[in-house]
């Protein structure tokens, strides 16, 4: 994803992610890994739910989803994983947004 | 598989607006999905989990 992160920066995107963990977690992550997107927490799990992550439905984790939302706030693109290894790749993402 | 459906009945509808939501990044800015309406695409990702 930060490889790419420009290739979403020059198509006008922003890159959001959204994750359970609290905001300690997301802030040693980001640092770790010197992420140039913004990482918004969210433990309530209330965005998670919203866009209907498939939060609890698996002993191993959640199931990926990556949603696109145009510059006028539509939905355009939206992939709900299937298991683990089921994410689009960068390259589909980049080609929905052009 | 009714917890299931359930699920799914949140799933985001394409080509309809993208519901918002309001949360804070780990520095405590407040971020909505409506604040980049007008000004740029988003892409969402909803991660499976890094820790």
């Amino acid at each position: 994803m930060r490889q790419d992160y420009d290739k979403f920066l020059a198509q006008d995107a922003e890159l959001l992610v959204v994750g359970p963990e609290d905001a300690d977690a997301f802030r040693r992550y980001w640092s770790d890994h010197n992420l140039p997107f913004p990482g918004l927490p969210d433990p309530k799990h209330s965005v998670l739910k919203l866009y209907g992550q498939q939060v609890k439905l698996f002993k191993l984790g959640r199931m990926p989803a990556q949603v696109i939302v145009d510059i006028n706030g539509i939905a355009r693109y939206v992939h709900y994983g299937k298991n683990m290894s089921d994410i689009p790749s960068n390259e589909e993402i980049l080609a929905a947004l052009a | 598989m009714e917890e299931m459906d359930q699920l799914m009945s949140n799933k985001v509808q394409l080509n309809l607006p993208a519901p918002d939501f309001e949360l804070h990044d780990f520095d405590g800015r407040t971020v909505r999905l409506s604040d980049y309406q007008g000004k740029k695409h988003v892409v969402l990702v909803f991660n499976r989990g890094f820790l």
